[in-house]
């Protein structure tokens, strides 16, 4: 790979290549490849961090521990997390949706101050989600906070309260119906306006030219901003960790926040936390696997329609 | 295809060779001590007590301050990482049995053997919640810090108040209870009918009875509960036997009279921490406030509490039918055993010279809560704060939570069922039996 020339050392293409690859590589493995391989190892052991004396200590445990995030009752962990985190997926995903595209056909009409409403509407999208709860958590406080005030509100939001799973959907409606917004909004300017004349020339009505061209043809970018969401809803930890903390049994105890709950207590058997989160990953990809099955399919459509 | 493996080859040793490092374990200490603690007032308090120790001794003392909602998480990973960032860990009391089990803290029974006289005036029950263990093994693991309980401070202008003292034996009489003064409870049943006067009798709009950590994050709801629970007649269970018993119809009692208290707390008031207790109290919504001595400078300062510092005084927690007792909070001070032998020695010294007399009184003057008796009681102490005199009382009635290395699996527990039943989301007897069985369950696999 080095060659000695005559004067000077030169590396060869193929060489140069691979040095430029090598500190990624180097990343990776520190970072993805080291952590994924020994959370692997921990979920078949039980290893209790705080007691043995490194992961030599665990005891080889084989299936137990998945089988032990498995074996549940459907009423209990994890299911009920399970259950929750579907729940959250399926409302808050739908508001965003529907807001979303709605104030999208609101903008995508020319007016004047248009660029900046669009602006203004995008910044809860730039806040740190993180950020975001803590100040919503002061707003939800029920003694003191701004909500309550305006609703007459007298409950807690917080902590076991049914309240509390709305205050988690109010904040992520808040800071991701922009994004929702903003997909629509990209679907909704590439339908060309040819397809409105025509319907125009042919009195279509508003709600057919919105039934038949609108939704039809926008509908791959809002879908795949729904996909975006579903798989970002899913994994969801921030929002309810600020607002509500980690404790079991909340109505915002999501998947996530159950998963930390398992892992972090020193003296507990990690494995069973780590299990659960391979649990996890196998229910993302497939997940993810089928939302890009769906659009490729969708694609596939949307390129015989234009072909046609 | 080779070289590919080459370069593959080449990431994974270098990936191995950077993390293998670790400094020579025979090389002289640098003079610079590092030490973990959560961020609060102490804390500060104990950085300014150190920049003696510099003079002195040229050493550079730098405390390092966690958020609560991080000082634990912290812990775990310097302890499974069996990390040397820190030379002394101010830990806290309940987690010295996962400090020694798990090899992390120093054995200093020693070092507290060979300094007798510097340690001689330490109280029996600091030196045994903060440092000893197991119990009754008299092997020690810390010196004590900040030694801390839980105590009540109330606005004594609302309870001095004529015209509420007149309205509160009206209240009294018209809920059928026996008749008794609005002043310093003696007991749980007492403090309970005052504080449900003030959030339901005193025509005060807004304000709560009393507030207190509830909430079910880290350790806070627990700590609450213990007043309560040992007062009539509860316990968590044998330390020794490794047994449960916080089914019991006493802890039932406890945790059903605690939901009645909890209700005359504000609309927050079940689900509480730290932070929502100080600034509800510091800005009038309440008329009493439980919570640990450590937070009181804030209670008395003119700058935290601009409206009532001067109207606020303090007492120890009530008795309840079957004792008095407190929950005992505060940290001990252990040495890293992941540090080489050179540091553990530097370490060691300053926890010495952290425990002599004139130390301990410059501790006190700053705001720390000795354990050191004589200073107690000296008139500096007693005169310093309002609250100092009700602080050596408040030892002879402590008691701890658990402090087996499975602690925070029991802690995590307790915390879940009893927010959940302050909040009504379960009966008290639910939760106890809820307790008893998880509790159970974790100490059938539990470390002596």
């Amino acid at each position: 790979m080095i060659t000695h020339g005559a004067d000077r050392w030169t590396l060869s293409d193929r060489a140069v290549r691979y040095w430029c690859i090598l500190p990624m590589l180097l990343l990776l493995i520190a970072f993805n490849i080291f952590p994924l391989l020994t959370s692997l190892y921990i979920s078949a052991h039980d290893y209790r961090r705080g007691i043995h004396r490194g992961l030599g200590d665990a005891k080889f445990v084989g299936m137990d521990n998945y089988r032990a995030n498995l074996n549940s009752p459907p009423n209990q962990e994890p299911w009920k997390s399970f259950q929750r985190t579907a729940a959250m997926v399926v409302v808050t995903v739908s508001l965003q949706t529907a807001i979303g595209f709605s104030v999208a056909l609101l903008l995508v009409r020319k007016f004047r101050g248009r660029e900046v409403i669009t602006a203004l509407l995008l910044i809860p999208m730039t806040l740190s989600p993180a950020v975001v709860a803590a100040f919503w958590k002061y707003m939800f406080n029920a003694d003191i906070g701004i909500i309550n005030e305006l609703t007459g509100i007298t409950g807690a939001w917080s902590g076991y309260s049914p309240r509390a799973f709305w205050s988690v959907v109010i904040v992520e409606v808040w800071l991701w119906t922009p994004f929702m917004m903003l997909l629509s909004l990209a679907g909704l300017n590439a339908i060309p306006p040819s397809l409105y004349e025509a319907a125009e020339v042919d009195r279509a009505s508003a709600w057919f030219r919105f039934r038949h061209i609108t939704l039809p043809l926008a509908m791959p970018m809002v879908l795949l901003g729904v996909v975006f969401r579903v798989m970002d809803t899913f994994r969801l930890f921030d929002t309810p960790n600020v607002l509500n903390g980690d404790a079991m049994g909340q109505d915002t105890t999501l998947v996530s926040v159950l998963l930390y709950n398992r892992a972090k207590n020193d003296s507990a058997n990690m494995g069973i936390g780590t299990a659960l989160a391979y649990l996890l990953l196998i229910v993302a990809v497939a997940l993810g696997n089928i939302a890009v099955h769906y659009l490729a399919k969708m694609r596939e459509r949307e390129k015989t329609r234009g072909a046609a | 295809m080779r070289a590919i493996v080459a370069v593959f080859a080449c990431a994974i040793s270098l990936v191995v060779a950077g993390c293998g490092g670790g400094g020579d374990s025979n090389a002289p200490a640098e003079k610079k001590i590092n030490i973990l603690w959560a961020k609060w007032a102490p804390a500060d308090a104990l950085q300014k007590l150190s920049e003696e120790y510099t003079k002195k001794t040229g050493i550079v003392v730098t405390i390092n301050q966690k958020p609560w909602a991080d000082y634990g998480a912290v812990k775990g990973q310097e302890f499974a990482n069996r990390s040397d960032t820190y030379d002394i860990i101010i830990g806290d009391s309940q987690w010295i049995g996962q400090g020694v089990v798990g090899g992390h803290y120093v054995e200093l029974t020693d070092l507290i053997k060979q300094h007798t006289d510097t340690f001689a005036d330490v109280a029996p029950a600091a030196k045994s919640f903060y440092a000893e263990y197991p119990k009754g093994s008299q092997r020690y693991y810390a010196v004590a810090c900040e030694s801390d309980a839980m105590a009540i401070a109330y606005r004594k202008d609302l309870f001095e108040d004529p015209k509420h003292q007149a309205a509160f034996k009206e209240f009294l009489k018209k809920n059928t209870q026996p008749e008794f003064e609005l002043a310093v409870p003696k007991t749980w049943e007492q403090l309970y009918w005052i504080s449900n006067y003030f959030k339901n009798g005193s025509g005060i709009e807004g304000m709560a009875g009393i507030v207190m950590p509830t909430v079910a994050s880290y350790d806070q709801a627990t700590m609450s509960f213990q007043s309560m629970l040992w007062a009539f007649g509860g316990d968590w269970g044998d330390q020794h036997k490794l047994t449960a018993t916080i089914g019991s119809p006493d802890a039932t009692a406890a945790l059903a009279f605690m939901k009645k208290l909890i209700d005359t707390s504000s609309a927050q008031g079940a689900t509480m921490d730290y932070g929502d207790v100080l600034s509800t109290y510091t800005s009038g919504r309440s008329a009493m406030a439980m919570t640990y001595f450590a937070f009181f400078p804030a209670f008395n300062s003119p700058t935290d509490n601009r409206d009532y510092h001067a109207k606020t005084g303090y007492f120890n927690v009530p008795a309840g039918p079957k004792g008095r007792f407190t929950a005992l909070g505060g940290q001990g001070m252990s040495v890293n055993a992941h540090i080489s032998p050179a540091r553990q020695h530097q370490a060691k010294e300053y926890l010495v010279w952290f425990s002599g007399d004139d130390i301990q009184t410059e501790w006190a003057r700053l705001g720390g809560f000795t354990a050191h008796t004589k200073i107690l009681k000296t008139d500096a102490f007693l005169k310093a704060a309002p609250y100092n005199g009700l602080f050596e009382e408040a030892f002879g009635m402590m008691r701890d939570f658990w402090n087996i290395p499975e602690y925070d699996q029991l802690l995590t527990v307790a915390q879940n069922n009893i927010s959940a039943t302050l909040q009504g989301r379960q009966t008290p007897e639910e939760a106890t039996k809820i307790m008893q069985a998880e509790h159970e369950n974790i100490l059938k696999t539990a470390t002596k």
